[in-house]
């Protein structure tokens, strides 16, 4: 039995082709997610729009380090999986390179949960949760902060999300039960992965840039 | 096999060079738009922290999800989404920069 | 000797079909056979459909007398919100795509499967788990903001259950998603030798052009049920008017999903009937090209109109100026398609068989619930009419007329290929006239009722208004009985019907070139295409009684 029927699936006859849906399916779905968080972003920009100030005020009190570490974090997840992605593309003896790549890609996502759960805390402490004994005195900074718990929460699902099948690849890859070179999984993990990372690229200006001129 | 593998760590060698490359002009990107946080332009901005994350997504987008080497389709199919969320904010903030009645 | 000994093949060893391929329960839940689900979600749909039917029963009833003789106000408004909120998710959007796409695309275009199989069984079980939340807020106590869950009723006063009511559609969303990008992907990766694009019969354009829709404005819908509940559950506000929140946003994003919903429901309706025409008229689709760019077209623009729903909101009136003009831009290649639909018929032969007339009524009563479509794209009679019994006549006219129609169009046409039975035909034309004149009954008052000011969602309602509320009871009443007909005479069929032949309608498409029932991988040979669909007699002649030209080369013709 040659390496690629081993990969192949119902109902496809060959693996090109198969993999070929299955970059294309994803990127369907990836456009579908561009609609999702697109609409949460659209909701900030019409508050936003509606209460400037109260929003420069809000986004004053999000602590900048942790957001700007995290989203260093991230890229460089990025950087590892690209990596990881691209070499299980190439015909060479990859498989260590693309382990040891997933790994660290898997531990940097779970590096940003830390400091995003540090971050967590620190937010509960000032009182920048929503309702009752809410720390600003404008009422719309709560808008940001509902946005902010709401945005970034959804975002850390997806992330967990994406740490559980790179540790999926990782652990099937390492067990040998599955071949990572040339593997469509490998592939479609990685472009989701890669649409996490870019939706907190736009999180970041929205959320810990606002009002730091002022 | 020596020659072999030359070869691979020659390819290994450039997949990492281009790849970090990417990577560190995202994060000068992401230190550029922190600091240009901090100075007073009004709009400018604003505006200056939205596109430079379109900048940085565009990278990930084309480098890191290779939509570079990409077939017609794969691209369509990306662009499909920001097509239509670009019609979800203009015709919604139709509505919301005019409803005063102000335009 | 059999017609393939003939052709010179070799007769295939004898194989089950698929609904033989396997008797026990698991090899019907854990299947990956999209005819298997299609079948699952026939039966799911069924259930959800008879539930909404169920609630709407009796708020017909209620309706029957001005002052509220039978419902207390709270139970009427719980009973109208569960039927929008099923018939809309559970019944409408999945359908005709998720049971006749799901079943017919990868026929239709000649492959084994859709591209992936396990995520169609997924996207059932998802379905499942919304279903199983809707029937807890009903169990529950219900919810009263309607199946549109405006805030802030919705977010700060509704003391009903719209936490799961709302979880329910969300969940329901990602099985629509989930769907949409497997039938792209089918229709892209999987199409048979000599399947081009321009080749392609309307119905696989239809889903094509519903999947689109599909994963393109379900997320917003997510997004905007999701801030709700955040702002029920979590607290976090997001359209709190004390805190500077704007409700409005909620219904730019509501409808955002919820207009293209409405292509989602007839998009693939129009599909159906564009199968229906050309085989009972023995007729070529006419404009068959036009008929493509037009489904693209009204999937598109279909994105860019929702704000007339919004026109006494608030909204800006700039903006209602441009949603009143691109509303009116969408009826240009839906008038297309009627137009074609109806010169399809000209120098046809017609037969009036059952799937044909509910066809034939679908493009009456698309045709009148998009003239009075018409009326309300534009703002002074909308602002007249808006929350009235017009509006509800409009939608229904689209969305039961045309859609519901099309389905049971669907369902008269495919059942001998999806079971191997012939039903009795008499009885289904009887069916098919009765629903046609139930439906007229039922909702054609409605939009005099409307007009004259009878607002919708209030059970009780001044004197004048009597007679055109009984009528519409009356009707709903002759409704019910077209729509139970079916599952009567549908069922005995399935026990003592005539056995189907492979192509019982003569139709062209590559669906008839199988066995019926199709055997599990769809076809014994892989097709060959070599000809584009609806070739039904000779070009440039008139309708003959030749045999078709079915899209298959490897089939005798």
């Amino acid at each position: 039995m040659s390496d690629a029927t081993a990969l192949l699936r119902e109902p496809w006859q060959r693996l090109e082709r198969q993999r070929q849906a299955g970059k294309f399916g994803i990127w369907i779905f990836l456009a579908s997610e561009t609609l999702f968080f697109g609409a949460l972003l659209l909701t900030y920009a019409v508050c936003r729009i509606e209460h400037p100030d109260a929003f420069a005020a809000a986004g004053r009190e999000t602590n900048i380090w942790f957001g700007t570490i995290n989203t260093a974090i991230l890229l460089t997840s990025s950087l590892t999986m690209a990596v990881a992605s691209q070499a299980a593309a190439q015909k060479g003896r990859v498989r260590q390179l693309v382990l040891a790549c997933l790994g660290a890609t898997a531990a940097l996502g779970v590096a940003f949960m830390i400091v995003k759960g540090f971050e967590y805390k620190e937010d509960i402490e000032k009182h920048l949760v929503p309702g009752t004994g809410f720390a600003l005195s404008q009422p719309s900074a709560q808008l940001f902060y509902g946005l902010y718990w709401l945005v970034t929460g959804v975002h850390a699902i997806h992330l967990t999300i994406g740490i559980a099948l790179v540790v999926r690849l990782v652990l099937l890859g390492a067990a040998r039960r599955i071949r990572l070179r040339g593997s469509p999984e490998l592939e479609v993990t990685a472009l989701y992965w890669h649409l996490v990372d870019v939706v907190w690229i736009f999180l970041y200006p929205l959320i810990y840039l606002p009002g730091r001129a002022s | 096999m020596s020659a072999d593998r030359g070869r691979q760590e020659g390819w290994l060698l450039r997949l990492w060079l281009r790849n970090a490359l990417v990577w560190a002009a995202l994060l000068g990107l992401l230190v550029l738009s922190m600091f240009l946080a901090y100075i007073p332009m009004g709009p400018v901005t604003v505006t200056s922290g939205v596109a430079i994350a379109v900048i940085k997504s565009s990278l990930v987008l084309v480098f890191f999800m290779e939509l570079i080497r990409s077939r017609a389709l794969i691209r369509i199919a990306a662009l499909a989404g920001l097509v239509f969320v670009g019609v979800m904010f203009a015709l919604t903030l139709a509505d919301v920069l005019t409803r005063s009645g102000k335009i | 000797m059999t017609d393939a000994a003939l052709a010179g093949e070799l007769p295939f060893p004898p194989r089950p079909d698929y609904l033989r391929a396997g008797s026990t329960l698991l090899s019907w839940l854990a299947t990956t056979d999209h005819k298997r689900i299609a079948i699952l979600y026939a039966l799911t749909i069924t259930v959800f459909f008879f539930m909404g039917g169920a609630a709407i029963t009796a708020v017909r009833v209620e309706l029957f007398v001005p002052n509220g003789w039978f419902l207390t106000s709270d139970t009427y408004n719980r009973l109208f919100s569960f039927h929008g909120i099923i018939m809309v998710w559970f019944f409408l959007v999945p359908s005709i795509p998720n049971t006749f796409g799901n079943f017919l695309l990868p026929l239709m275009i000649g492959a084994p499967d859709v591209a992936f199989p396990r995520l169609n069984l997924f996207s059932w079980y998802l379905t499942l788990v919304g279903g199983i939340f809707a029937v807890y807020t009903l169990v529950a106590g219900g919810v009263d903001t309607g199946w549109t869950f405006y805030t802030p009723f919705s977010t700060m006063f509704s003391n009903t259950h719209v936490l799961t009511a709302a979880a329910a559609v969300f969940v329901v969303g990602f099985a629509s998603i989930a769907t949409g990008v497997n039938f792209i992907a089918t229709t892209h990766m999987l199409r048979a030798p000599g399947m081009t694009w321009f080749r392609l019969p309307m119905f696989v354009w239809s889903i094509y052009a519903t999947s689109i829709v599909m994963v393109l404005s379900t997320p917003v819908l997510a997004i905007s049920l999701m801030l709700v509940i955040a702002e029920r559950w979590l607290g976090l506000p997001i359209f709190d008017p004390a805190r500077g929140g704007d409700p409005i946003l909620f219904q730019h994003l509501f409808w955002f999903y919820s207009h293209p919903a409405v292509y989602i429901m007839v998009l693939p309706a129009m599909g159906v009937v564009s199968e229906i025409i050309p085989c009972f008229a023995r007729r070529r689709l006419f404009g068959y090209d036009f008929m493509v760019y037009a489904i693209i077209a009204i999937a598109g623009i279909g994105f860019f109109v929702w704000g007339h729903h919004m026109f006494v909101s608030g909204q800006s009136p700039y903006a209602s100026l441009i949603f009143s003009f691109l509303s009116f831009v969408i009826a240009v290649p839906s008038a297309i398609k009627v137009f074609n639909w109806t010169a399809s018929l000209y120098r046809g032969q017609i037969s009036f068989n059952s799937p044909m007339i509910y066809a034939l009524g679908f493009v009456g009563l698309f045709t009148t619930g998009g003239l009075s479509g018409l009326f309300l794209a534009s703002i002074p009679v909308d602002v007249h009419v808006t929350d009235t019994y017009f509006v509800v006549a409009h939608f229904h006219y689209i969305m039961v007329g045309g859609s519901v129609s099309a389905f049971f169009g669907a369902l008269h046409f495919w059942w001998p290929k999806i079971t191997g039975k012939m039903y009795p035909e008499s009885w289904a034309q009887f069916a098919a006239i009765t629903m046609y004149f139930g439906f007229n009954m039922t909702f054609l008052p409605q939009f005099v009722a409307g007009y004259l000011g009878m607002p919708r969602r209030y059970h009780t309602y001044p004197a004048e208004f009597q007679v055109y509320n009984v009528m519409s009871s009356a009707g709903a009443a002759v409704l019910a009985a077209a729509y139970l007909l079916p599952l009567v005479y549908l069922m005995w069929s399935l026990f003592h019907g005539a056995r189907a032949s492979n192509n019982p309608w003569g139709a062209t498409g590559l669906e008839w070139t199988t066995t019926s029932p199709p055997p599990p991988h769809n076809f014994d040979l892989q097709p060959l295409v070599d000809r584009a669909p609806y070739q039904y007699h000779a070009e440039g002649e008139s309708a003959g009684s030749d045999a078709p030209e079915v899209q298959n080369a490897r089939s005798l013709r």
